[in-house]
């Protein structure tokens, strides 16, 4: 499934986003320029409260730049969204407590008003460990386990485009290494055009192939590292030396930004 | 699951409690004749209430009364759900549609039923009145549960290119649910009352006229029995919908 077929490119260009908050006027972001290449996996870090997740929204089209372009594929993402083409997931795990794991997969399908392919529902289950629990609520799993089901609904419709912020950000640190792992592995397979937000600088560097610094608010693009590890990446990366020369470095980029606290 | 359950059982026995001293504590006022003759004790009333000569008279009141409470509740019930899904759907219309609900509720009950008295058949508005009172609380409550979905769960539906009548339908609604049991509930007495205050009004039937007829007339048990059989009819409905809330909580709830 590697490939450019479908694969598509993401560009911001001078993005601002200003928003009024207790009347004044918040910058969030200035100035941001940024390009995802087809096929690649691009890994978004900086202080807390910098305006990551708004980079991510800008591309999700839930959000309009107050200046700037944003693209995906050259368009607007707002199109790419009409025509379902966007996998996210977010912190919060949104699956609808109403719904089955099967069932919260399957919305993929039903929200684009498309008929649910059963099968691939079943195999997207099985790829995230979770073949067992198809017909369990998403208060029987746990957060583990429901942020698995929200991968697997974020590749049902074989996006073109995978946007993930802070996923793994809400569990405990044994769990978020299975899931980094299990993770690499998913997107190894397939290269799909990725944008993770994330606080924590060794899920970047293990996942990325390209880790962007940003400042603290107005948010900008400080830094752009290319990740030099090949694909795929095991745990024994994680013992590398020189995975751990570069998480360190780029810790150090980030409190040299300063900012207040950084995770 | 067992601190809740505990808790669950040690409210039920307060509310057994408090009913079972409410009971006893009517029975001895009225034993005493603390508060004279027009308050007689509960037994008396039951008494008087399962007295084959009475039971017929009082049967065919409350199935009248219930009867339209039942279709007022369901009218009040469909408007209210309705006009909230317009005013999620259409939001230039939001604003107006809630101003009309505050009207409709603000109107004093009195000058309602006159009006409707002097303007509709008797028999329509018991209903009417009944459909009112139904009418804002359940417009109320699902006008708050439409708006009950997180925002994780609307971003993913947008973030999926959902149409607006998808998100209606598989979140909206859904997400609604909790809130619109909930107001549905409470809005089952208020239709019983609003069935009874019709009656009083302008029915010639029912549990209202029996009432008026009762109290003119100084027969003080049946004045009595007929206003228990509308406070159980409405507690009856309550507890039904207590059981409906809860599992559509268990189910819907975030």
């Amino acid at each position: 499934m590697r490939g450019p077929d479908g694969a598509l490119d993401v560009a911001l260009r001078g993005v601002r986003v200003e928003f009024a908050a207790r009347g004044t006027v918040v910058r969030a972001l200035d100035g941001v320029d940024l390009a995802l290449a087809p096929c690649s996996f691009t890994a978004l870090i900086g202080p807390s409260g910098c305006g990551k997740s708004t980079v991510l929204r800008l591309i999700a089209g839930l959000l309009k730049p107050s200046s700037g372009v944003v693209l995906a594929g050259g368009d607007d993402p707002a199109r790419i969204v009409a025509r379902h083409r966007l996998g996210i997931a977010f912190q919060d795990d949104a699956l609808l407590p109403w719904l089955t794991a099967r069932d919260n997969v399957a919305l993929a399908f039903r929200a684009a008003g498309r008929a649910v392919d059963a099968a691939r529902v079943d195999a997207l289950l099985a790829l995230v460990g979770l073949g067992a629990f198809a017909r369990a609520f998403p208060r029987e799993l746990s957060g583990g386990m429901r942020q698995r089901v929200a991968i697997a609904r974020a590749l049902a419709l074989e996006p073109a485009l995978l946007l993930l912020d802070e996923p793994f950000g809400a569990l405990d640190a044994v769990t978020r290494r299975h899931l980094n792992l299990e993770l690499q592995r998913l997107w190894s397979e397939r290269a799909i055009t990725t944008l993770l937000v994330t606080h924590a600088v060794e899920e970047a560097v293990f996942l990325a192939d390209r880790v962007a610094v940003m400042s603290p608010r107005p948010g900008r693009i400080r830094r752009l590292v290319e990740v030099p590890f090949g694909r795929p990446r095991s745990r024994a990366l994680l013992a590398d030396p020189a995975f751990h020369a570069l998480v360190d470095e780029l810790t150090d980029a980030l409190d040299a930004l300063g900012g207040g606290e950084v995770r | 699951m067992s601190a809740p359950l505990r808790e669950r059982r040690t409210a039920a026995l307060a509310g057994a409690t408090g009913i079972v001293a409410f009971v006893l504590a009517w029975e001895a006022a009225g034993r005493a004749h603390a508060l004279g003759a027009s308050w007689p004790p509960l037994s008396d009333v039951v008494a008087y209430a399962a007295d084959r000569q009475h039971r017929g008279l009082l049967a065919a009141a409350l199935a009248v009364t219930a009867r339209e409470a039942l279709i007022g509740y369901v009218a009040g019930a469909l408007a209210g759900t309705l006009l909230a899904a317009l005013a999620l759907l259409v939001p230039p219309a939001a604003p107006g549609l809630e101003r009309f609900a505050a009207v409709v509720n603000g109107v004093p009950i009195i000058a309602v039923g006159s009006i409707c008295a002097v303007t509709f058949p008797p028999a329509v508005n018991p209903v009417l009145v009944a459909a009112l009172g139904t009418f804002f609380l359940v417009f109320v409550a699902a006008t708050a549960g439409f708006a009950a979905a997180p925002r994780a769960h609307r971003e993913l539906f947008a973030a999926l290119g959902a149409s607006r009548a998808t998100t209606f339908a598989r979140l909206a609604i859904p997400a609604a649910l909790p809130a619109l049991v909930d107001g549905l509930r409470f809005a089952a007495p208020v239709a019983v009352v609003g069935a009874i205050i019709g009656e009083w009004f302008a029915g010639d039937r029912g549990l209202g006229p029996l009432l008026v007829n009762a109290m003119q007339n100084y027969q003080i048990a049946l004045l009595w029995a007929a206003a228990l059989l509308g406070a159980l009819l409405s507690a009856l409905a309550y507890g039904v919908l207590g059981v409906v809330r809860g599992a559509a909580a268990r189910r819907f709830a975030p």
